[in-house]
């Protein structure tokens, strides 16, 4: 992922978690990393304590998202 | 968590009843922020708390590179790869001077004037006065987190409120 700025944001009331893929009220999760868009990701704050599930999750999150962000490259330069 | 009054941050009140819980959850959380921009920790103990999340960083570094070892998907493996990487490369110092070169900052509330800006992240494992919080608020980028664990003090909102 790299180093960009998120736009700026809109308060929202909830979020979706990309562990468990369940959309839950922003009090109950954290913020990680970014979706290729430059989006704030969330996670439940329950899930880290799953401690690996929790590593691997994100890293899978993460390999997607840079996927989407090399395709998005793609498609512009075309 | 939620977002201060103008939306400018994400604001997270963390729960760690212990130092042992705290130093899990920074460690755990750390990584993934680390990944989309540099971090500064305020803490009463820099070198201290800076050794002790070093060691579980070794640890979860040893934790991926058996799960590379494990799997035999391209897919996963590169991605493996790739944080094996990022948690070798990640810089972490409590010397003010190095700020510069960090990716992390473990500092004092009195030592965030020599700190690099903008930060992306900011945890804050100690009670600090408003206006040191102001301060530290200086140097966290839009749309940055402030991870605040134990509790989250009446007048950090006055501190907000003066910056808005």
């Amino acid at each position: 992922m790299t180093d960009s700025t998120p736009p700026p944001h809109q308060p929202i009331a909830e979020a979706q978690c990309v562990i468990c893929l369940q959309t839950v009220p922003l009090v109950s999760v954290t913020a990680g990393s970014l979706y290729a868009d430059g989006r704030q990701a969330f996670a439940c704050n329950g899930h880290i304590h799953e401690r690996l599930r929790w590593v691997l999750a994100w890293l899978a999150f993460d390999a997607e998202q840079q996927e989407q962000h090399e395709h998005n490259l793609g498609s512009s330069v075309a | 968590m939620k977002t201060d009054l103008i939306s400018r941050w994400y604001i997270d009140v963390r729960s760690a009843k212990t130092s042992d819980l705290m130093s899990f959850d920074l460690a755990q959380h750390l990584p993934r922020r680390l990944s989309i921009g540099p971090a500064l920790v305020i803490t009463d103990h820099p070198a201290i708390l800076l050794s002790v999340i070093r060691k579980r960083w070794m640890k979860l570094l040893h934790d991926i590179e058996t799960q590379r070892s494990r799997t035999l998907d391209r897919r996963k493996r590169d991605s493996f790869a790739k944080e094996i990487a990022h948690l070798h490369e990640s810089r972490f110092t409590s010397k003010e001077r190095l700020a510069y070169n960090a990716d992390a900052l473990f500092a004092t509330a009195a030592g965030v004037k020599a700190c690099r800006a903008p930060y992306t992240t900011i945890y804050l494992t100690t009670t600090i006065t408003p206006v040191e919080l102001a301060a530290c608020l200086t140097h966290l980028r839009q749309g940055g987190l402030l991870a605040v664990y134990g509790e989250w003090h009446t007048a950090y909102d006055g501190a907000l409120a003066a910056l808005g």
